[in-house]
């Protein structure tokens, strides 16, 4: 057993596998827990699959650099339209969600018709973003424990990150619930426009400033950019300016 | 459950700038990247997506 490699396994996985946290809790919050662990279940094995058809050849068969494209820009795509419905309904553009009729709503719609909109968008928002994640996680202990018999090292170092970060998962899982839903809305459209930005960014060839760090600026900036836009959206600014 | 297809396409009726400004902002980026390399082409990519998210919402709000 190497350290040095459980180590540096257990700090690059991790980071994904918080990337990965982030995209699930997202879609968990948009669809509720079935879709995003179908779509996170489904994901995983798929990532099972191409690791026992393809190992380490997978380092030079899959096409990383166009599949982060794809998943960024899809991803990019939803969270946009959940940022500018945020703006909207924040700005007083478009009618705020009252959360005890939505709720009886989506009961009353997931009771008369099980298949939802928002089911399809969880589903495929968990399981891009654990599939992309998963990958960059199977190509760091491929490429750390590349050198023969350091592989155990590197699995042990990327078990261990899942693990704590599964349960920092179930321990963010019931403050989370807590968010009215507007704004949870908000943070999740900031939160996937950033990360989607970040990967179709890697995708086509950006070679961003400090790698992962790129993705907090980027939710900062979103976040910014999206309370700009809510206050000059804002009814009396307009008259102003009218 | 709906198809991931039928949910891109509603993004597309919905409002074209919000679905085809960033990928006209990803190719823009794309085609850069293959000449230079400049850690300035992510703030060229946000600034892009962010044009298109404001030219989307100056629509619907011309719209109402």
């Amino acid at each position: 057993m190497n350290v040095v490699v459980v180590l540096a396994v257990f700090a690059a996985s991790g980071v994904e596998f918080v990337e990965a946290l982030t995209i699930f809790l997202a879609a968990r919050s948009v669809g509720g827990w079935r879709p995003a662990i179908w779509g996170t279940v489904v994901a995983l094995v798929a990532l099972a699959a191409l690791v026992a058809a393809f190992g380490y050849a997978l380092l030079a068969l899959f096409p990383i650099g166009f599949f982060r494209a794809l998943v960024g820009l899809i991803l990019l795509l939803f969270g946009l339209k959940w940022l500018r419905k945020a703006v909207l309904r924040s700005s007083g553009r478009k009618a705020m969600h009252d959360e005890a009729l939505i709720y009886e709503r989506e009961l009353q719609q997931l009771r008369a018709a099980p298949a939802q909109n928002t089911d399809s968008l969880a589903f495929a928002t968990a399981f891009n973003g654990v599939l992309l994640e998963g990958v960059e996680v199977i190509f760091i202990v491929l490429t750390l424990g590349a050198n023969a018999g350091l592989l155990p090292s590197a699995i042990l170092g990327a078990a261990i990150a899942f693990v704590v970060v599964a349960v920092a998962g179930i321990a963010l899982r019931t403050p989370l619930s807590r968010v009215p839903e507007n704004a949870l809305k908000w943070i999740v459209g900031t939160m996937l426009s950033a990360f989607g930005t970040f990967w179709a960014g890697e995708g086509i060839g950006v070679h961003w400033w400090q790698q992962d760090v790129s993705i907090v600026v980027l939710i900062v900036l979103y976040a910014i950019f999206s309370l700009a836009l809510r206050r000059w959206l804002e009814p009396g600014r307009q008259a102003q300016a009218a | 459950m709906r198809k991931v297809w039928e949910v891109i396409l509603d993004l597309v009726y919905e409002d074209g700038f919000q679905f085809f400004g960033p990928i006209v902002g990803l190719v823009i980026v794309g085609l850069i990247a293959g000449v230079t390399r400049t850690p300035w082409l992510g703030v060229l990519l946000f600034a892009l997506i962010a044009l298109s998210l404001y030219l989307s919402l100056r629509r619907e709000l011309k719209q109402r």
